[in-house]
């Protein structure tokens, strides 16, 4: 009997197994980068909402440890999530204190606090990195009476809402010499004072001691009889939640680095005229 | 000691008594052998037994009897063979006094009579049982090495389901379990890092190996303190009649073994002295350097005290120095060092009146390691071990039954260099008891249960592993089937460290398990089929299936070739192992394939506050998913050829998005980082998603042996890597710098030896 040569079914996927054994022992390239990358850019900045000019470094990742001047392929836009305004910011170069040059971003605008901002770094092929971050809203203050006499007077507020220490605090004292002249502003620090209360971050705010030392640094121009009391305000530097982990970056979509958010913010409270009038101060508050 | 130990050794001690003193008699084996198509008996048939002192035979008379006298206890291989008969071979065990009897029916070599079929070691499917294959030296000597010397390790290479990265780096990976997750013994001693720099050899030449049991996974109840595998390698004892030896040259090594016998027919010391020399030959031979050396030196005496009893001494030391990255010229970067030291003595009694045989034994191990990273990150680790055990092996009949008492203390010491781990003579111990039976309920089923109790001063605490193990022949002693199983629970005290970014950092930190968390485990299933299709072709399949738990692995965040921590994985380790075998007098060739899946998992915290996580899956950087082998021996008189090919798919690495400057910005006054400079970080991808180029090699050896009376000379010719096929052995991904294994490399090797 005559048999017909032909390819079986059944040797098929052996054959083919056969094949792409053979075929991947022919490759011998190594592909460390991914190719269809999961991060294009670094960006490492932040907002600051007391600053005119915001910046932002911004590096493309590269395939080789070594730094190289290629051009930067990258468009940086921030977007105001609340209201949709987009910023386009500005790429300049700034030479870095190791000789080399690197890319600083930069748009003349003030963030909003409360403001949840996003900044997208894009290529010109429409991929890239996005960062966002919630600048902090400015905090409520609940104002307790004061306290003791005209040598202890002191005074708690409250920061509602605000459960973290925070970077820095200050109080603002607004005085003048006499009443005639102009308002001064002299500030105290309390750095990272203060406790975890029940509604908030509670300051214990020590008036009589605070004016004593406003007056000190002031003295040859002060009357006892006429200084006057402007205002009182508490100055805080409140951080977006990235500065907790700065090196986490989870709020970086496909990139690396650090963008987080500062709002500088000063919150005043009318002190009672009482009080104003026992530290030796005209009440002049409006 | 608590009262758990002190039960345990109270027990112990009522056995050693009870065992009993007196006067022995030599064991026997009585037996006759037939053929086993018409029950004649056969004349003439060679009935053999090799063990560790050598070698005792005869020959059936007319009835086809044969007795063998005067059998000192202990194991041997036994094997009847008789011309144009298939080979039948067993592993036997004897206990002073011993009279046993063994029927054989030979099967005839049905195709080709006219073949002369008694070399003894011609195996059957016996030699494997579910994860356990017993390696004897002539083994060893189908794998064509660089040198006229055979090694434990060049085998290992090919048995399906052991991976190794390459020829160098001394890493092995037994289905799925990482190298500390294998226990190595040399005559029960624990040897922490066996292998050799250059991953031909191990501490184990085959000059001194009388047989190695290699289990892949489901060891039985005798093992514990790892989690993966066992390769417990029993030596020779050195020749008690006559001075013998050996001496060869090649350009990887040169080797020196001597036999002495210090009282003739009592006790001998057998010596064996092994160095590199191709470090120094290499830039006249290959034109490039090949900077690795190492060397091992191996001493045992061995004495029969009297009738009853025997005593071993045993003392190891092996070293090992190289640059991995031999490839950047820097001699003075990522250089490897590390030193092994084991001692060991062993007492064995016999009892003339009891059917008992006891073993105490003491070993000490040492391993010194070093890595320079760069001249100024230098790390150092070592290990100390103390084992002491007392083992009673009951030998009743077909039934043996195992029991041990055993206790073990580490100290370690490791310094990484300028990272925070860091750990100055942390001592843990353990100590426990084993028991495990092995049952001939009939000619066809045999169980092996065991039990192994094990308390930590680390982790878990106590913990209780059953094992079992089980061989079924359908069709009896002659059954051209077998099927078998293996089944157990482990757990592994001590733990070793590497940076697993890839396999080829031979740098491992031993240390204790952490004291607050479990250590890790592992459950193993194994079963295997066995079938002789022909009388000379026999084909096994084993599938294997483990769960692995609270194993340490490193993390690695965005900083370079730096590991932020170690995390707990869990994990799996899956495959199916098939091999075809040829067995002829003058042929032997072998296919192995081996298909394997190793993935493990662990938690990873989702960005945010790192309170949720997601469970991460991803197969480790020693997941080979297929592996070749094959091998092939051809004999002709004197001359014999050696070929070997090997192909293993490329192993898993996690491919980068790129580099970056990492600026750290220290707060919201610090306009600086507009211009200051940065460290150098790595955006990684997911975790070993991408696979390194497969691998695939063709060794092959040609020798000629003369023989003049009592010395042969063996003249080898070699090349390794034969068509010269650059396989990966290392890519480092900061630099670009790619290194790859052997070259082609051609030897020449003499070997002289008297017998």
């Amino acid at each position: 009997m005559r048999r017909t040569a032909s390819f079986r079914p059944g040797w098929r996927a052996p054959c083919g197994a056969l094949l792409l054994l053979v075929l991947a022992g022919c490759d011998n390239e190594i592909t460390p980068l991914l190719v269809e990358p999961t991060a294009f850019f670094a960006v490492h900045g932040f907002l600051d909402s007391a600053a005119d000019t915001q910046f932002v470094r911004v590096e493309a990742l590269r395939g080789t440890v070594f730094t190289a001047g290629a051009p930067l392929d990258a468009t940086v836009t921030s977007t105001h999530a609340q209201s949709g305004t987009t910023v386009t910011w500005r790429d300049s170069l700034v030479t870095l204190d190791d000789g080399g040059t690197g890319h600083l971003f930069y748009a003349l605008f003030h963030p909003e606090a409360g403001g949840r901002y996003h900044l997208d770094v894009r290529r010109a092929d429409g991929r890239g990195t996005r960062a966002t971050t919630e600048l902090p809203p400015v905090p409520t203050l609940r104002i307790d009476a004061p306290q003791g006499d005209s040598t202890s007077l002191s005074q708690q507020i409250t920061l509602e809402g605000l459960f973290e220490p925070f970077n820095d605090l200050r109080l603002r004292y607004r005085v003048s010499p006499t009443g005639n002249q102009a308002a001064r502003t002299l500030s105290i620090r309390y750095g990272q004072t203060g406790r975890r209360g029940p509604l908030g971050w509670d300051v214990q705010v020590f008036l009589t001691r605070d004016l004593q030392l406003v007056r000190r640094l002031i003295d040859s121009e002060f009357s006892d009889t006429t200084a006057g009391f402007f205002g009182v305000g508490v100055e805080v530097e409140l951080p977006s939640k990235e500065w907790k982990m700065p090196d986490a970056s989870p709020n970086i979509e496909q990139g690396q680095g650090f963008f987080g958010a500062i709002g500088r913010y000063v919150v005043e409270w009318h002190l009672d005229q009482n009080a104003v009038h026992t530290m030796g101060f005209q009440d002049l508050q409006q | 000691m608590n009262a758990f130990g002190k039960r345990l050794l109270w027990i112990g001690w009522l056995a050693f008594w009870s065992a009993g003193f007196g006067q022995a008699q030599w064991a026997t084996l009585r037996g006759r052998v037939v053929d086993a198509a018409d029950a004649r008996p056969m004349g003439g048939v060679n009935v053999i037994l090799d063990g560790a002192d050598g070698r005792v035979g005869t020959a059936t008379d007319t009835d086809g009897a044969f007795v063998l006298t005067r059998i000192r206890p202990g194991r041997y291989v036994l094997t009847v063979s008789f011309i144009g008969y298939r080979v039948h071979t067993d592993t036997l065990t004897f206990a002073f006094d011993e009279q046993r009897r063994l029927n054989v029916s030979l099967q005839a070599e049905e195709a080709e009579l006219e073949e002369v079929v008694v070399e003894s070691e011609q195996r059957t499917s016996r030699d494997r049982v579910a994860g356990l294959e017993t390696v004897r030296p002539s083994s060893l000597a189908r794998v064509p090495m660089p040198d006229v010397t055979y090694d434990l390790a060049g085998y290992l290479l090919t048995v399906p389901g052991f991976v190794t990265p390459g020829d160098q780096g001394g890493q092995l990976f037994v289905r799925g379990g990482t190298p500390t997750q294998n226990l190595v013994l040399l005559d029960g001693m624990t040897v922490y890092q066996p292998f050799h720099i250059i991953g031909f050899y191990s501490a184990f030449p085959a000059d001194i190996v009388s047989y190695a049991d290699v289990y892949a996974g489901g060891f039985g109840a005798r093992f514990g303190g790892r989690i993966s595998s066992v390769i417990d390698v029993v030596t020779r004892n050195g020749n008690k009649q006559r001075v013998v030896g050996a001496a060869s040259m090649a350009p990887f090594l040169s080797s020196v073994r001597l036999e002495v016998p210090l009282k003739p027919g009592r006790a001998s010391l057998l010596a064996s002295v092994r160095e590199s020399v191709i470090e120094r030959v290499a830039p006249d031979l290959l034109g490039r350097e090949l900077p690795f050396r190492f060397g091992d030196q191996f001493f045992k005496f061995h004495a029969f005290l009297n009738r009853t009893s025997s005593f071993s001494a045993t003392a190891l030391r092996t070293f090992d120095e190289g640059n991995i990255s031999a490839a950047t010229g820097d001699r003075n970067r990522r250089r490897s060092t590390w030193r092994n030291e084991a001692y060991g003595a062993r007492y064995i009694y016999l009892p003339e009146e009891y059917p008992v045989m006891t073993q105490v034994a003491a070993y000490v191990s040492r391993l010194e390691s070093r890595y320079r990273l760069t001249p100024e990150d230098e790390r150092h680790t070592s290990v100390d071990g103390f084992n002491g055990e007392l083992i009673f092996l009951y030998l009743l009949g077909d039934t043996r039954i195992n029991f041990g008492i055993f206790g073990s203390t580490n100290t370690f010491d490791f310094d990484l260099g300028g990272q925070t781990s860091q750990g100055t003579d942390v001592n843990v111990s353990s100590g426990g008891a084993y028991f495990d039976v092995r049952l001939d309920l009939n000619d066809r089923l045999r169980l092996e249960p065991g039990v192994r109790l094990q308390t930590f001063t680390n982790g878990v605490g106590r913990t209780l592993d059953p094992r079992l193990r089980a061989r079924w022949l359908p069709g009896g002693p002659e059954s051209k089937q077998q099927f078998s199983l293996a089944w157990g629970q482990y757990h592994q005290q001590i733990i070793g460290l590497n940076n697993e970014q890839d396999v080829t950092d031979v740098f491992t930190v031993w240390a204790s398990s952490p004291p607050s968390r479990s250590v890790p485990s592992a459950t193993h299933i194994i079963l295997g089929w066995q079938r002789r299709v022909l009388p000379w072709v026999e084909f096994s399949a084993e599938g294997y299936y483990k769960t692995l738990h609270d194993l340490a692995f490193p993390e690695f965040g965005n900083a370079l070739d730096r590991i932020e921590s170690f995390t707990r994985v869990d994990g799996t380790a899956r495959g199916l192992d098939l091999r075809l075998e040829m067995n002829r007098l003058w042929l032997f060739a072998g296919l192995n394939y081996s298909l394997a899946r190793v993935e493990y998992e662990r938690d990873v915290p989702l960005p945010g506050d790192g309170t949720q996580v997601v469970r991460e899956r991803f197969a480790p950087p020693h997941d080979r998913r297929h592996q070749f082998n094959a091998l092939l021996q051809l004999s002709r008189g004197a001359y014999r050829l050696n070929v070997r090919w090997q192909f293993g798919s490329g192993l898993p690495f996690t491919q980068i998005n790129g580099y970056y400057q990492s600026l750290s910005v220290d707060g919201p006054d610090d306009a600086a980082f507009h211009t200051r400079g940065g460290e150098t970080l790595v955006s990684r991808g997911a975790p070993y998603r991408a696979a390194l180029p497969a691998y695939h090699r063709l060794d092959l050896s040609v020798q000629r042996e003369f023989r003049f009376e009592r010395v042969a000379a063996t003249l080898q010719a070699g090349v390794i890597n034969a068509y010269d096929r650059s396989n990966i052995f290392e890519y480092n991904f900061f630099s670009g710098e790619r290194v790859d294994q052997l070259p082609l490399i051609p030897s020449v090797g003499l070997k002289v030896e008297v017998r």
